[in-house]
């Protein structure tokens, strides 16, 4: 089906009205049915090469993958590309997934390694509150919310320079909620490790923001 | 019981502490600050949010993705039909190299034996020549040790060379094949020790 068509609206005036519709890119190109599939059949379903299948698995996990992203590289280009980037090398390993976590946990496993092999923490380029692309959902007073950022800046800094297994353990325990076992699944690591990692980061960044920033 | 651990303390901040280790961070004033600092940063950078991107940007962001995949996918279709020709070439070059090197092993062999046998004949030679009788006084002087000399000596010493013996006495000339003839007697008539 044509994803725009036209028509002309004959009216009574000397106007006459034409109309085009435009489908979205998107909507029409997943088909109904894979929306009822659970993850292993969704897998299979792109192996075998069925169109939409991964269409639908971006759907579904596009945002946590930027939120994670965004976490890392601290602005919303970076963030942009990064997560192309993960879905790309998904879409690529897919046969090789053998399902033993949670396609999620996979897709973060390779988000963290993309994000830690990518970022350079010595230039982590700090995104003017003007330029963001997003909408803002708190009813702040300016003040407030220049103050929010900046504190939030800060934060963002602070966990940049965190050594990279710190920050991978502390983005995803305090930001994503994975448990300790699923952050040992992506990292390659014990809980015990974990743990004391997720302890010293806290350490770290309290130090970092300093006393009366808490 | 001392301080706890990273391990434990982590589990403080989070509540999910035994009850052995809830009894001491509870009583040890060291332990109790490292949680509420932990506890604090932890609600430090919750406070820092994503900015969430415009509706567009999703749509975008699908359709980029959509793209990429689907360039990723015909690069593999493309590679998928010249990967078995490489490996059709490959082969064909391995069995190439194979056969230049035993053509060059069987050559270099060939040569071989005419070269041991050129060397059993003259060596012969000059083991079956009289003593005394050669011009060469060092000649002669060689022949009369030479004379005495066994075979292991002398393959101990290295005078040997390994040869086919039927080739080597086909190679033979009547009066070789006499002197040989004579000092194999003579050798199997020497007494035992």
């Amino acid at each position: 089906m044509d994803p725009s068509f036209a028509w002309t609206l004959p009216h009574a005036g000397q106007l006459e009205w034409n109309v085009d519709a435009v489908r979205s890119e998107f909507e029409g190109t997943v088909d109904p049915e894979l929306a009822t599939f659970d993850e292993a059949a969704l897998v299979a379903a792109c192996i075998s090469g069925r169109p939409g299948a991964f269409d639908l698995i971006v759907e579904r996990h596009r945002r946590g993958i930027y939120r994670l992203c965004y976490r890392f590289a601290g602005n919303h280009e970076d963030a942009a590309d990064l997560s192309q980037d993960v879905f790309i090398r998904a879409y690529r390993g897919l046969r090789s997934f053998r399902q033993q976590s949670s396609l999620g946990t996979w897709l973060y496993r390779i988000g963290v390694n993309v994000c830690l092999n990518r970022v350079n923490t010595r230039s982590l380029p700090t995104e003017p509150i003007e330029k963001r692309q997003h909408i803002e959902t708190r009813d702040d007073s300016p003040v407030d919310r220049v103050l929010r950022e900046e504190q939030a800046a800060r934060v963002r800094e602070a966990i940049a320079h965190l050594p990279r297994k710190q920050r991978a353990t502390l983005i995803l325990r305090i930001y994503h909620e994975l448990s300790h076992q699923e952050i040992a699944d992506i990292l390659g690591s014990s809980v015990g490790a974990v743990k004391a990692n997720f302890f010293h980061a806290l350490g770290n960044l309290r130090k970092a923001l300093g006393e009366e920033a808490l | 019981m001392g301080h706890l651990s990273p391990h434990q303390l982590t589990d403080c901040t989070e509540g999910v502490e035994t009850e052995s280790v809830r009894s001491h961070w509870l009583s040890c004033a060291a332990c109790r600050v490292q949680v509420e600092h932990s506890r604090a940063a932890i609600a430090a950078a919750r406070n820092v949010d994503v900015p969430e991107p415009s509706p567009l940007f999703w749509d975008h962001f699908s359709t980029r993705v959509r793209q990429a995949v689907q360039s990723e996918a015909s690069r593999c279709a493309n590679r998928a039909w010249w990967v078995p020709a490489r490996l059709v070439w490959a082969g064909s070059m391995a069995l190439v190299l194979l056969a230049v090197w035993i053509g060059f092993r069987v050559d270099w062999s060939a040569e071989r034996p005419a070269q041991v046998r050129t060397l059993s004949a003259e060596r012969l030679e000059s083991l079956g020549e009289p003593s005394g009788t050669s011009d060469d006084p060092a000649l002669s002087f060689v022949a009369d040790l030479a004379s005495d000399l066994d075979w292991d000596a002398a393959s101990e010493a290295g005078l040997t060379t390994h040869v086919d013996m039927e080739d080597m006495l086909s190679q033979l000339s009547d009066g070789e094949r006499r002197v040989l003839h004579e000092l194999l007697k003579g050798e199997l008539a020497r007494p035992r020790t």
